[in-house]
């Protein structure tokens, strides 16, 4: 049959693309760093102020040689930070998403439920943080409430905007096949939303360290927000930089494993981000 | 809802030689509230019969409520008044024994061609294991076979459109609906794609539903063609399309082919 000859789209060599984008990474961030150096050398302008790449490195390497281990060690701190960041953008997921389905089921429930989250989402949840202290004390669970409430609204948001986003046509071919309100869920509804999910949980993981933080600035006892903090007090201004570095690195790769993760379920949605890391 | 009391029900049965009409419409109007509380009248007192085995296309301008006559027969509206008869009973609700063809294809990105294919028995939970050889079967009847496995943004509008048909074959519904299912191809691709269907429809004798705007694709695949005016959908003309079973794509390129097509065109453009 002639029509058998119509092209089909091939997907480009992905290995080349991958090492190409790296390339480019390492001569790019190189070039950053080199200029970073320069112009402190030039302007002359106090390390007290802004820090050289050289003296990042080197308080980085202090800190992790003199203390690798133990209270006050980066180790530490990068654990408590995390272990609640991503306990709270768990939670924050999962609630979020469930939320969601609960109220695309019904435009009752969502009309009367959404001036109340948009109204709360109005407020800067981190105004809460000193409240939280207060009520839950200076521990983990104060940190993971706060990166909780943080990173809810979100994974909300989006995921709302995901199970809405199906198309009338496609639920409409399902009702012909006679399909029941689960099956429209389960085989339309929510496959469809996890672009959706995946771009709330990208925007979620951000803010659950950011809650974190915050938390930790306003009263934590350990985490990497109180290492910035303790440094900042001894005017070390290395040492908030090489903090920086640790929450970028880290950072990075939960956001790429995240990344990773949507490649891999919503595959078929790809070309819109694949820019991003 | 239905009012059809004053209307006699015995003898509007139009008596024909294929027996009993799959789908028969006495007397159907169907009137849509918008939200604004206008009333659209979108189709007005149609009466019209399906015989078993017939490809029967219908051509209008968009908005003459061809598309309101296809959702009927799907059962997903009801009508304001008149009557519904499949197999010569009334049924109510959505109807599940038929296979649609959008224009838009329905597949879903998620899904492989054989798994978009295959939604139907999903669905309706019919066994993998007996629709999947006759979905491949089907598959490799419209040229498909080797792509089982590709997603459809792998796929060509021509390709999609083949999926969606396959998989609305799948059932081996008693009817067939296709609403343009060709409308948002090429030209080019739009010709072959009548000359399979045809070819699937001898094959097969499935009994076909298709609208179109197309007048040349309704004179092309028909055996029978309505023309539908717009506001209220009127059935205007009915017309057998006599150019034999065998058609290939040089018919469209003779006297009698153009002759029907005239008449159609000047069907539609006097209203």
């Amino acid at each position: 049959m002639a029509s058998l000859v119509e092209t089909s789209r091939t997907t480009p060599p992905r290995t080349r693309d991958i090492a190409r984008n790296a390339g480019l990474f390492l001569v790019t961030f190189a070039v950053f760093v080199a200029a970073w150096e320069g112009f402190l050398r030039v302007l002359d302008i106090s390390a007290i102020l802004v820090p050289s790449p050289s003296s990042v490195v080197g308080a980085l390497h202090t800190s992790l040689t003199t203390r690798p281990t133990g209270p006050g060690s980066y180790l530490s701190g990068a654990v408590s930070t995390y272990a609640a960041a991503i306990s709270g953008f768990a939670i924050a997921s999962v609630a979020g998403v469930l939320v969601a389905i609960v109220l695309a089921q019904s435009l009752t429930l969502e009309r009367i439920l959404v001036p109340y989250i948009v109204g709360f989402q109005t407020l800067p949840r981190i105004a809460i943080a000193p409240l939280f202290i207060i009520w839950f004390g200076n521990e983990t669970e104060s940190k993971i409430i706060l990166a909780t409430l943080v990173a809810f609204f979100p994974v909300l948001m989006n995921s709302l905007a995901g199970f809405k986003s199906t198309p009338p046509e496609r639920i409409e071919y399902l009702r012909t096949l006679g399909a029941t309100r689960l099956q429209l869920f389960w085989r339309l509804q929510l496959p469809g939303a996890t672009p959706y999910v995946f771009a709330g949980l990208e925007v979620a993981l951000v803010f659950a360290i950011l809650g974190v933080i915050v938390s930790e600035f306003v009263g934590g006892r350990r985490g990497l927000g109180v290492l910035i903090l303790q440094s900042h007090y001894s005017i070390d201004v290395a040492g908030v930089f090489s903090v920086f570095v640790i929450l970028i690195v880290i950072g990075l790769t939960l956001r790429m494993l995240l990344v990773g993760a949507r490649k891999r379920v919503a595959f078929w949605a790809e070309g819109e981000d694949s820019a991003a890391l | 809802m239905t009012d059809f009391a004053d209307r006699p029900t015995a003898g509007t049965q139009t008596e024909s030689p294929g027996g009993v009409p799959v789908v028969e419409f006495q007397g159907v109007s169907k009137t849509f509230t918008t939200r604004s509380g206008e009333s659209i009248e979108a189709l007005r007192d149609v009466d019209l019969s399906v015989q078993p085995g017939e490809l029967l296309t219908i051509v209008g301008v968009s908005g003459c409520g061809k598309s309101t006559l296809l959702r009927l027969v799907a059962g997903l509206v009801q009508p304001t008044s008149g009557r519904l008869l499949y197999e010569g009973e009334e049924r109510t609700g959505a109807r599940d024994d038929l296979g649609v063809v959008f224009q838009e294809s329905v597949l879903f990105p998620w899904r492989t061609v054989l798994d978009n294919a295959l939604v139907p028995a999903v669905i309706k939970r019919a066994r993998r294991a007996e629709v999947e050889p006759r979905v491949r079967q089907l598959l490799a009847d419209v040229g498909l076979s080797g792509f089982e496995k590709k997603y459809p943004f792998e796929l060509s509008g021509g390709m999609k459109q083949r999926t969606a048909l396959v998989a609305a074959l799948s059932t081996e519904p008693s009817v067939l609906l296709m609403d343009e299912p060709f409308g948002a191809l090429d030209a080019m691709t739009r010709e072959q794609m009548n000359v399979d269907l045809r070819r699937l429809w001898q094959e097969r004798s499935n009994t076909i539903i298709l609208i179109t705007h197309d007048v040349a694709e309704a004179v092309f695949l028909g055996t029978r063609a309505l023309v539908m005016t717009p506001r209220p959908g009127r059935i205007k003309a009915d017309m057998e399309i006599d150019l034999g079973a065998e058609r290939d794509i040089s018919l469209l390129g003779t006297a009698e082919f153009a002759t029907l097509t005239g008449k159609v065109r000047r069907e539609l453009d006097m209203n």
